[in-house]
């Protein structure tokens, strides 16, 4: 009897993300921070510090999560 | 560990216990001897990391008898009892039943993984990550083969020997006591001696000689629907030395496409178990020959217990491929199809005799009389057990057939222990020294009917009660 083996696809950018996600997250939360903080310097309104502030917590909420999501499935579903 | 009787004789392999197979039962034996601090070998006759045993193949559900394990003990007890129609030993069901759900948690407690993989009982306790749904043989970097990784590191990293490309070759006894065992390595036969040898090498599946003692009388027509590693060493040293052994004439596996037998895109999935349950199982005579209604291990069985296990069809008609056809896990309906099977089909029960190259007429009369005995006309010839498979009559539709074999995955039966995984004579007493876990063992599933409790639950909590027993043993006698 001869048996035919599966070879497991191998999933690069999820084991990325696994691994560098939360500083990734964190980057990306980061990055309208900085952009008001440049804007507000190059004299727009302050109010843009407090926008940028709330939208990069919001995106580092959402990715963080999704990473959180994907380490879920790495641990339980991925071939390992 | 300071609190057992230290082991004397001077010779550097010696240790306290030398458990034989490095599957689940012997990695979880070995590893809890040695988390209570006792000196353990391992001996396995595979090679390399990825070392094959039936445990490695395993699609990770843990259950007994095909429900939750971590059921009341009462309520598994009686499901144990209704499986094996109350010939299993209610003993070693008692010791299941009260330490399976334990041994769960020690094995997760040790980096094995688990999730749950459906809503129903035989589901709640899955390896992660669990077996791929893909036809064909699927088992790298998943399941059983994640889970002895795990146990193997963390066996190591214990400080326990784990002895590869060895085989034991006998037990050694002295005053009717097992003190060790001759083992073999690159043609060297040399003894290593303990104060407990556990027997965990798996069952006798890939034994042609046992199979035919025990099983079949063609064990060469039977699908090797396993790692092909159970030999039945363990079996056959223990018998040597006086153990009793108990129920060998059953095993597990399934119902499978005959062409499974040369083709590996048919094993060990998809089963044709489903259809064999519902449709009409005859032999190359057209005859009907066991109680489908007993499930689909009871059927595999029959089949192997042919004269020729490469003679049975299932005979059935279109509702029965749309129904039944597309039941349970990869079904034949369509993934035999997809992965290359074959549906005989034919207008009328003439034409697919002849396709079949079974005589018309006797097909013609088995399936007569099988539309009468499912109507209620006539009683069963042949017993037939009507839930909770219900027979389905043949007449809508085209017909069709699938040619099937024997899939045998494990042997049910064998060495009979006690409840402490010790090992007992003709007598029913202990062989002192002597302990088994897992498929090597017998008395708690098969007999009569078949009936299945479940290989990793019987390995992993008969393993943890061995290493338990040397621990208890050895700390008594210091």
């Amino acid at each position: 009897m001869t048996s035919i083996e599966y070879t497991p696809p191998v999933y690069p950018v999820i084991k990325f993300l696994v691994a560098r996600g939360y500083a990734l997250a964190l980057l990306l939360g980061l990055i309208p921070v900085a952009a008001s903080v440049w804007l507000v310097s190059e004299g727009w309104h302050i109010a843009f510090i407090a926008a940028g502030t709330f939208v990069g917590a919001i995106l580092w909420l959402v990715f963080r999560s999704y990473v959180e999501v994907l380490r879920i499935i790495a641990d339980t579903l991925m071939p390992r | 560990m300071s609190n057992v009787a230290p082991f004397n004789s001077g010779a550097s392999d010696d240790c306290d216990v030398l458990v034989v197979g490095a599957g689940l039962a012997g990695l979880t034996a070995g590893i809890r001897a040695a988390e209570l601090g006792l000196r353990v070998r391992i001996i396995e006759r595979g090679e390399g990391d990825h070392y094959l045993c039936n445990s490695r193949y395993t699609g990770g559900l843990f259950h007994i008898g095909m429900d939750n394990l971590a059921s009341p003990p009462d309520e598994i007890r009686s499901r144990l009892q209704r499986v094996t129609n109350g010939e299993g030993r209610p003993e070693l069901a008692d010791a299941l039943a009260e330490n399976a759900i334990r041994a769960v948690t020690w094995l997760k407690a040790h980096g094995v993984s688990m999730i749950r993989v459906g809503p129903d009982g035989l589901r709640q306790h899955s390896l992660a990550p669990p077996g791929v749904r893909r036809t064909g043989l699927n088992w790298r970097w998943r399941s059983g083969d994640v889970m002895l990784r795990t146990l193997g590191a963390n066996y190591r990293g214990r400080g326990g020997i784990l002895q590869q490309g060895t085989e034991v070759s006998e037990l050694l006894m002295e005053s009717g006591r097992c003190v060790g065992a001759s083992v073999r390595q690159n043609g060297v036969t040399r003894a290593i001696r303990a104060q407990y040898v556990v027997l965990s090498d798996g069952g006798f599946q890939a034994n042609a000689d046992l199979l035919r003692r025990f099983v079949s009388g063609a064990p060469e027509r039977l699908l090797m629907r396993n790692a092909e590693t159970g030999r039945g060493d363990g079996l056959r040293m223990a018998e040597a030395v006086g153990a009793k052994i108990v129920g060998t004439s059953s095993f597990y596996g399934h119902v499978q496409y005959r062409a499974a037998m040369t083709d590996g895109r048919f094993w060990p999935y998809p089963v044709v178990d489903s259809l064999a349950v519902s449709a009409l199982l005859i032999d190359g005579a057209s005859q009907r020959f066991c109680d489908e209604g007993l499930g689909g291990v009871h059927i595999t069985n029959c089949i192997a217990r042919l004269p020729d296990p490469l003679s049975a069809v299932i005979i059935m008609d279109d509702a029965i491929w749309n129904g039944p056809g597309k039941d349970w896990l990869l079904p034949a309906n369509p993934y035999l199809i997809r992965a290359g099977g074959e549906l005989i089909t034919a207008s009328d029960l003439n034409s697919l005799a002849a396709k079949i190259g079974h005589d018309p007429g006797a097909l013609n009369v088995s399936v007569a009389r099988w539309n009468d005995q499912v109507a209620g006309r006539k009683p069963f010839d042949v017993p037939r057990t009507v839930a909770p498979y219900k027979p389905w009559a043949i007449g809508q539709g085209k017909f069709h057939a699938i040619p099937v074999c024997a899939g045998v995955t494990y042997t049910m039966g064998g060495i009979l222990t006690d409840t402490a995984a010790r090992v007992l004579d003709a007598n029913e007493r202990p062989i002192q020294g002597l302990l088994a876990a897992g498929a090597t063992t017998g008395g708690l599933e098969g007999f009569s009917r078949d009936g299945y409790s479940g290989g990793l639950s019987k390995a992993l909590t008969f393993g943890l009660i061995a290493g338990e027993t040397a621990y208890s043993a050895l700390r008594k006698a210091a």
